[in-house]
């Protein structure tokens, strides 16, 4: 015991001859003793579970690094290898691949906390809008981070994305060059995702992070007052960050993690067959958070409906500047709420539509033939 | 900017030497970066031309799927003595259309397009035909003009 008290003590009296360290522990002290407004829930820690996600994507995605090769002769391979040879390789798999799913889970389940509680209003646009480049950002991660494992689904879903992408009038072609690097998905192809995916995202993402982290500690957690009537948090009802808050983190992270080693046992992620750049497998669909977007595209002729589609995008960015209620409660804010769960629900339903369209589904016994828009039609001939 | 009448003081014009040949120095780097990235002209550009193997083993009412110049070619033999051949890239999204024997149609499984004999889009959302290729049977061989 006395050992370690006196390399503590010999720790803090060298570091203290070189550095403020009075400065720093008092900075510590009052991070760690931040009070925070006395309605901060469990619905809290979405933020904090999306920061954990990250930590585990940045070191699992480490580890998947060691083993995968990115060339289209050995990228299946390596994964089929980390899969089924590798100690825990399929765990440390899982774990990435779940973790991604969950992220953006987590993500959306952020935003509509802070939607719901306008915590994006006066002062913390910035904190919202550096949120929606980071969500940005946690997608470019899952469509890059797709074509990796080089199997059909992921070489046709990333000809689709690009091509979307180069449908764009004028920069289109442009763009779509420069993310193929070539004419199709290629080796090319996959070289560019892979430095996308693994070095230039995650210090975009940390980065883009960090900002977001300090904006919130600077500003601290927003209270339920309206804009410019804010009370700073103190006094009895105040939550102490450390150790009320932390406390809270640790259990949710707990139970998160237990959850999420669950469902890599349970639910271990399929590999699928490589590519081939000469067979266009039937019902490629994108990721499921992909999916409102590409139905909604479906809906317009094509450039009209990237025009028109750059629009929700673009209202969720500037919500801060467009609602200039000062109200934060959900029962003052009537129209901004309406719209907004209106807007999740449209989301929802395109989702719906987008994942039956252009399959034959049975139900209560009838089959129905999908359309391309997401219309169910009679099916005679397919009931069989 | 001889006659301008705003005094540059000293500090004003070190922040603008510094400032500036950032800025410079980033556009200069802009360059090489964007060429760089910009990808080498795929294939030799040369019109070439590829085959689809003998006439006689190729059957009536079939297709083949060729790569020449790493990009792909679709050869259908409609009858006898007309073959026809595609670049079978969808025109919406870029998918890879297949032959249906059953109803001599050319399909997309990607969101249902179907295309006729000739290529034209007929129904669902490819917006132009597939663009064709010439074929000839030379000396018993089914050969693409690209
Ligand atoms: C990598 C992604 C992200 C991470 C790691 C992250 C992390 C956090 C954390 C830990 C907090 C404080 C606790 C909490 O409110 O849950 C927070 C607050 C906040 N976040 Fe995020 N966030 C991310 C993305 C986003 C996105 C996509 C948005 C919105 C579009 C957003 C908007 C906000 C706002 C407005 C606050 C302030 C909340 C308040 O003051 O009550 N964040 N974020
Ligand atoms: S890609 Fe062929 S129909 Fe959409």
């Amino acid at each position: 015991m006395s050992v370690t008290r006196n390399l503590v003590t010999f720790v803090r009296r060298w570091l203290g001859e070189r550095l403020p360290m009075d400065d720093i522990e008092h900075f510590v002290a009052k991070q760690a003793g931040k009070p925070l407004p006395p309605h901060v829930s469990w619905f809290h820690t979405f933020g904090s579970l999306s920061l954990f996600l990250l930590g585990n994507q940045i070191v699992t995605g480490i580890l998947l690094m060691v083993y995968y090769r990115p060339t289209p002769e050995r990228a299946y391979e390596s994964v089929h290898f980390i899969s089924t040879k590798a100690a825990f390789g399929w765990f440390i798999r899982g774990l990435h691949a779940w973790g991604s799913t969950l992220m953006i889970i987590m993500l959306l389940l952020h935003v509509a906390r802070t939607f719901l509680m306008a915590a994006y209003k006066k002062p913390r646009e910035l904190t919202w809008v550096i949120g929606v480049l980071l969500f940005g950002a946690v997608v470019t991660f899952g469509f890059t981070g797709y074509l990796l494992p080089w199997t059909q689904v992921s070489y046709w879903g990333t000809t689709i994305g690009t091509e979307v992408a180069g449908s764009v009038p004028l920069v289109g072609p442009f763009a779509k060059r420069l993310l193929l690097g070539g004419d199709a998905v290629s080796g090319e192809t996959l070289s560019r995702f892979y430095v996308v995916h693994v070095i230039v995202l995650p210090w975009v993402v940390v980065f883009l992070t960090a900002v977001h982290i300090v904006l919130m500690r600077t500003q601290g957690l927003a209270t339920m007052d309206p804009v410019g009537k804010e009370v700073i948090p103190e006094g009895k009802s105040v939550i102490p960050f450390w150790p009320h808050h932390v406390l809270k983190e640790m259990v949710v992270f707990s139970v998160f993690l237990a959850i999420m080693a669950t469902m890599v046992i349970l639910l271990p992620q399929e590999l699928g067959a490589k590519a081939d750049p000469l067979v266009t497998p039937a019902a490629i669909k994108p990721e499921w958070y992909i999916l409102p977007g590409y139905q909604f595209l479906k809906y317009f002729p094509k450039m009209l409906g990237l025009a028109v589609s750059t629009i929700p995008p673009l209202l969720v960015l500037l919500l801060p500047f467009l609602d200039r209620n000062p109200e934060r409660r959900a029962r003052k804010r009537p129209v901004c709420i309406t719209v907004g769960v209106m807007a999740m629900a449209a989301t929802v339903l395109l989702g719906i539509a987008g994942h039956f369209s252009e399959r034959s589904v049975r139900i209560f016994g009838r089959a129905y033939q999908f359309d391309h828009f997401g219309i169910p039609h009679r099916s005679p001939e397919a009931a069989r | 900017m001889s006659d301008d009448p705003v005094k540059t003081d000293r500090r004003t014009f070190l922040d603008m030497v510094i400032f500036g040949g950032l800025a410079a120095w980033g556009t200069a780097m802009a360059v090489p970066t964007v060429a760089y990235l910009w990808p080498a002209r795929s294939g030799s550009g040369k019109a070439a031309s590829v085959s689809a193997g003998p006439a006689k083993d190729f059957a009536v009412g079939t297709a083949k799927m060729l790569q020449a110049e790493g990009k792909p070619v679709i050869v259908i033999r409609v009858s006898e003595e007309l073959f026809r051949a595609f670049s079978p890239i969808c025109s919406h999204l870029g998918c890879l259309v297949k032959w249906e024997a059953e109803t001599r149609t050319i399909v997309c499984p990607c969101h249902a397009g179907i295309f006729d004999l000739e290529g034209k889009n007929v129904s669902g959302p490819p917006p132009r035909p597939l663009p064709p290729y010439s074929v000839a049977v030379v000396e018993g061989e089914v050969v693409v003009k690209l």
